[in-house]
């Protein structure tokens, strides 16, 4: 750890981990940031999907409207996450997952 | 969750620990003891569906998803369950047999402490998929049908698929595994409720489930029914219910997703067998809790994502990939959660003065988010008259009935 500018910067080491899996598939993400009253912090508030800004705003008012002061909303796709944290990590020892994890080929074309 | 069985007919169940508090009165096996203060988990360990249902709430399709959690990430999420104390983890999807690694999670998820079960289209269960998941340890196969055969066919996108749920059902059976039907009330299903009871208890089949239709994924208002169809459709719920009683055939019928039903039940009760009946049921459903939404079931999606029930997909409180499960659910500064665990003091309308507000919590906040856009707004769906709604009281302070 070193502090460049009294600021506190982790460097990237073999131990930090990147979470890029996608959150969603047919809509975007939005991670939505609040703050009670404006002197307090801004949270993290969970997320949205909605296709764009503006409808992502209407979700997170609706949702958040009567506990907030502010509104923030961060496509989640254009974020960068990284973390010690890795699900799962003490059960990911070989490359069993891709054997147990095969494409199931048949679905959607199979009788039922 | 509520049981018909257990209230209007004292029917004895496995659940009745997990619901109602009540494991001292029942001479079968508890899923728990006592009432339950972790929720119980859905997880939609997929996507990727071999039928295209026109209400799936998880807008399952047949091509897999991108960012499902691989098996050992799945592990971990299952770790994090049985850490918080979770009793139950529900194997949902999409179609969750089309995992390939099924067997080996709910073997994995057993021995971890979790109660296993499954919510499934019926349809890939085979003799010998069946009996290698009972061998893993899975409790219940709960397997969707909506309708007789040319209704649920026509709803679920596939011609074929009522009589290979029925399959599956037999193939649960046969190895002496539980299973149940799942059944949502639409505005196609609900005049075949009868004959479904009917053609499946010929099976063998004993555990109905009913569910309301809340409004995520492709379960939009426009499927439902009207409030009064609705209406209707439980009280013949209730009173196929009494009629297999009554003749000595002990089915265990539940109604899912709307507590509006909680409060027709006692006056159901009152009505039909009188006011000490209707206390009785009001106690229980006073332990039960009224809706669960972001307090007895949450459900976690097949990227991780955590959302305050499984119909809610269109918010996450969290990634699993982020933090353990436990930490997302207990995170109290997140206002959706306080005001879920808190509602009954921000409910408007008619719930803010109604006298079942207690056993029903206003019911579906999804619903009314989804028709009203205020989280705090009556559930369109619910049915209950004004005079129920005013004066519910079933029993005075000593007792006596009330009116």
């Amino acid at each position: 750890m070193v502090h460049r500018d009294g600021v506190t910067v982790h460097p990237m080491t073999d131990d930090w981990h990147r979470v890029d899996a996608p959150r969603a598939d047919e809509s975007r993400e939005w991670a939505v940031f609040l703050r009670d009253a404006p002197g307090d912090d801004l949270t993290h508030a969970g997320s949205v999907s909605a296709p764009s800004a503006p409808l992502a705003h209407e979700q997170a008012t609706a949702l958040f409207g009567h506990a907030a002061a502010t509104i923030w909303l961060c496509p989640a796709d254009e974020t960068r996450r990284f973390t010690r944290r890795q699900l799962g990590a003490e059960h990911d020892t070989d490359d069993r997952d891709d054997e147990h994890r095969a494409e199931p080929t048949t679905a959607g074309g199979d009788d039922p | 969750m509520i049981s018909i069985s257990k209230l209007l007919h004292e029917l004895d169940a496995a659940g009745d620990g997990l619901r109602y508090d009540a494991a001292a009165e029942s001479d079968r096996d508890q899923i728990r003891r006592r009432k339950q203060h972790r929720p119980v988990v859905v997880w939609n360990a997929t996507k990727q569906c071999n039928l295209a249902c026109e209400h799936c709430y998880a807008a399952a399709e047949f091509e897999r998803a991108p960012g499902e959690l691989s098996t050992a990430e799945a592990k971990g999420l299952l770790d994090d369950l049985a850490d918080f104390g979770v009793p139950v983890v529900l194997f949902s999807g999409g179609e969750p047999l089309l995992r390939q690694d099924l067997t080996e999670l709910v073997d994995y998820a057993t021995d971890a402490g979790l109660r296993a079960v499954l919510s499934t289209n019926g349809t890939l269960l085979t003799p010998d998929r069946v009996r290698r998941l009972q061998a893993a340890g899975l409790s219940y196969a709960g397997v969707s049908v909506d309708g007789r055969r040319e209704t649920n066919d026509a709803f679920r996108g596939r011609e074929g698929a009522f009589d290979a749920a029925v399959r599956g059902m037999e193939a649960c059976l046969d190895a002496g595994l539980k299973t149940g039907l799942r059944y949502t009330i639409t505005d196609a299903t609900a005049p075949d409720v009868e004959g479904v009871v009917d053609l499946l208890t010929d099976v063998g089949v004993d555990r109905f489930c009913f569910y309301h239709l809340d409004y995520g994924g492709r379960g939009v208002p426009d499927a439902d029914v009207t409030p009064e169809r609705r209406r209707a459709a439980v009280e013949r719920i209730c009173e196929l219910t009494t009629a297999y009683h009554e003749r000595g055939e002990a089915i265990e019928t539940l109604l899912v997703g709307n507590y509006a039903d909680a409060a027709f039940l006692v006056e159901y009760a009152r009505r039909e067998y009188g006011p000490d009946r209707a206390e009785r049921v009001r106690r229980y459903l006073e332990v039960n809790g009224g809706d669960p939404a972001g307090e007895r079931v949450a459900d976690v999606d097949y990227q991780g994502n955590v959302h305050p029930t499984q119909f809610w997909q269109g918010y996450s409180l969290g990634n699993v990939r982020d933090r353990p499960f436990g930490a997302i659910w207990t995170d109290e500064s997140n206002p959706l959660l306080s005001a879920l665990r808190d509602r009954p003091d921000n409910l408007t309308g008619n719930c803010a003065d109604c006298g079942y507000r207690d056993i029903c919590r206003g019911g579906s906040r999804l619903r009314a988010l989804g028709v009203e856009g205020d989280l705090f707004a009556p559930d369109p769906q619910c049915y209950l008259t004004e005079r129920e709604r005013t004066a519910p009281a079933v029993v005075d302070t000593d007792g006596a009935a009330a009116d």
